[in-house]
């Protein structure tokens, strides 16, 4: 048991842009995000012989990438945080990101994975190492509270 | 409101557009990391060393406001029953107390709040015509690390959460143009919506935490629209338009070319198709069913745009025939009628319409019978930048 370099350097450049997608919304920036799913490759290549088989590879390298994005926004001080750093100009957007950026880690975690990255419930589930009922009932409790302050942002 | 978030969401495009992939510098990276790893193992020894001690000093110097932020001190109150039943459901916290409230159209908003076993604490905002359960409630461990500032949704408008307001300290809310508010706390909770009056002058930038007048933290927002413009990327006009019956409703001249709404009948669906035309390209798109054409439709599109290196500002959409007029307000205070041909306005900001203090800021639909049915703030352009 144990990754290939070939199988990485394969998925890393499938999967890049989703990667570094997921990257940019925890971080918040992109020049950031580069070395997140940078590091995150080194760590998977270099640690590749602990993968052990028990999910797809892809999880364990989107663990991966997600831990170390956790990582780098923990390192930022909490008044240096920029939510909505990664609008990139998608302003109709700005709100949405800048009210998922004060989820609830786990919440906004789910979203970022389901709505940047693409996964489906089953991929969620396995990346944040629970069940695909919990991602279902983390995204309702996600998508109900982002609801509730749009609501009461425009009342 | 629900299809407003749902678009939202499948809107959201992904930010990291520009980002190029290099494995070799993975490979690089995974080199240099091997070739380190002796000293990176002695370095990994002193960092923990020094950040340990680091970690230490903020928190002993903070111990009052770590304090403050893991004890809820605002004795319990009278909560309606599905507010306590969400609380006493939560395995750790305790009965709820009304912390904030806010009067919003439909009812008050609620913050409510309950200690966390001397940790820090719970919190669930209650909604007007909104269910209370437990998923509402939100629950916070407090250490050291966590700075002044904790939890709560920040934006544009609402501001929720709590800040380390102890003896001698004060919460203000600072805008771009330097002028601050106070943000009311209890207990160092808030809840609070910026008056629209302020939001259409000037935008929120930090929130400050003051003690003595002197700031001693600072949460920082950043500018929502004094970023890089709108891609003004072209798009699709909407699939399946009869475009032998498309005809160009509204137009302008502008520096960028000819902008025009356009507008032609569904061939797939009793709907009605229109897309935005700038210069050679489209930049926006859509169709409504014919059943929902009337009434209460009101779609309002503020942007920046730029198209071949000049910036459009562009208000465009589309009102319902329940809205007999609308009203496009400004920063300086005047008001203007907005003419619509079919449902649909478009209009272009022009130069002394730019300059900060007399910009566009708010569009305004009335009935027929003078009430207001529905306003729109248009920040994009009351916040961006310039001069």
């Amino acid at each position: 048991v144990g990754a290939d370099v070939d199988e990485l350097e394969s998925l890393y450049r499938d999967r890049f842009r989703a990667f570094a997608a997921l990257a940019t919304a925890v971080v918040g920036s992109t020049s950031e995000a580069y070395d997140v799913v940078q590091d995150a490759f080194v760590t998977a290549v270099r640690k590749r012989r602990a993968y052990r088989g028990d999910g797809t590879l892809e999880a364990w390298v989107w663990r991966i990438v997600l831990n170390k994005a956790r990582d780098a926004r923990r390192r930022q001080r909490l008044d240096d945080l920029d939510p909505t750093a990664a609008t990139n100009g998608h302003h109709a957007d700005a709100d949405v990101r800048l009210l998922i950026a004060r989820l609830p880690a786990r919440q906004r975690e789910a979203i970022f994975l389901r709505y940047y990255a693409g996964l489906d419930y089953a991929a969620i589930a396995e990346v944040l190492g629970i069940s695909s009922g919990t991602v279902g009932a983390t995204l309702h409790s996600a998508r109900g509270a982002l609801r509730e302050v749009m609501e009461v942002a425009d009342a | 409101m629900p299809d407003r978030l749902a678009e939202a969401l499948a809107e959201l495009a992904a930010p990291a557009e520009g980002l190029q992939q290099n494995w070799h510098d993975v490979a690089r990276r995974a080199r240099k990391a091997r070739r380190r790893t002796a000293m990176a193992l002695a370095a990994a020894g002193a960092v923990v060393l020094a950040s340990t001690a680091l970690a230490v000093a903020p928190t002993l110097l903070r111990s009052n406001a770590v304090a403050f932020m893991r004890t809820v001190a605002i004795e319990p109150t009278g909560a309606p029953p599905a507010v306590r039943r969400a609380f006493a459901a939560h395995r750790w916290a305790g009965r709820p107390r009304a912390a904030a409230s806010l009067a919003t159209t439909h009812g008050r908003a609620v913050l409510w709040v309950a200690p966390l076993r001397g940790r820090g604490w719970c919190e669930g905002l209650q909604l007007p015509r909104t269910r209370f359960t437990g998923r509402t409630i939100t629950c916070r461990w407090w250490s050291g690390t966590n700075g002044p500032f904790g939890g709560g949704f920040v934006g544009p408008a609402l501001f929720v959460g709590r800040a380390a307001v102890t003896d001698g300290r004060e919460l203000r809310l600072r805008f771009a143009d330097g002028s601050s508010v106070d943000v009311p706390t209890n207990d160092g909770f808030y809840l609070y919506r910026v008056a629209e009056r302020r939001l259409i002058k000037s935008e929120p930038r930090a929130l400050l935490l003051r003690e003595h007048g002197r700031v001693i933290g600072r949460l920082r927002l950043s500018s929502l629209y004094g970023g890089p413009l709108a891609a003004g990327s072209a798009s699709h006009r909407p699939g399946g338009v009869d475009l032998a019956r498309a005809r160009a409703v509204l137009a302008a001249t502008t520096r960028a070319g000819r902008v025009a709404i356009f507008s032609a009948p569904s061939k797939l669906a009793p709907a009605t198709c229109w897309w935005l035309w700038i210069r050679r390209g489209t930049y926006d798109s859509g169709c409504v069913g014919n059943d929902r054409d009337t009434t209460s439709l009101w779609r309002v599109v503020a942007t920046r745009v730029r198209v071949r290196s000049k910036v459009l500002w562009l208000l465009w959409g589309r009102a319902g025939s329940d809205f007999a007029s609308l009203e496009l307000r400004y920063q300086d205070g005047r008001r203007v009628p907005l003419a619509r041909k079919h449902g649909y306005f478009l209009h272009v900001v022009r130069g002394p319409e730019r300059v900060r203090g007399h910009r566009p800021a708010l569009l305004v639909g009335r009935g027929a019978n003078g009430r207001v049915l529905r306003r729109q703030l248009l920040l994009p352009f009351a916040w961006a930048p310039g001069p």
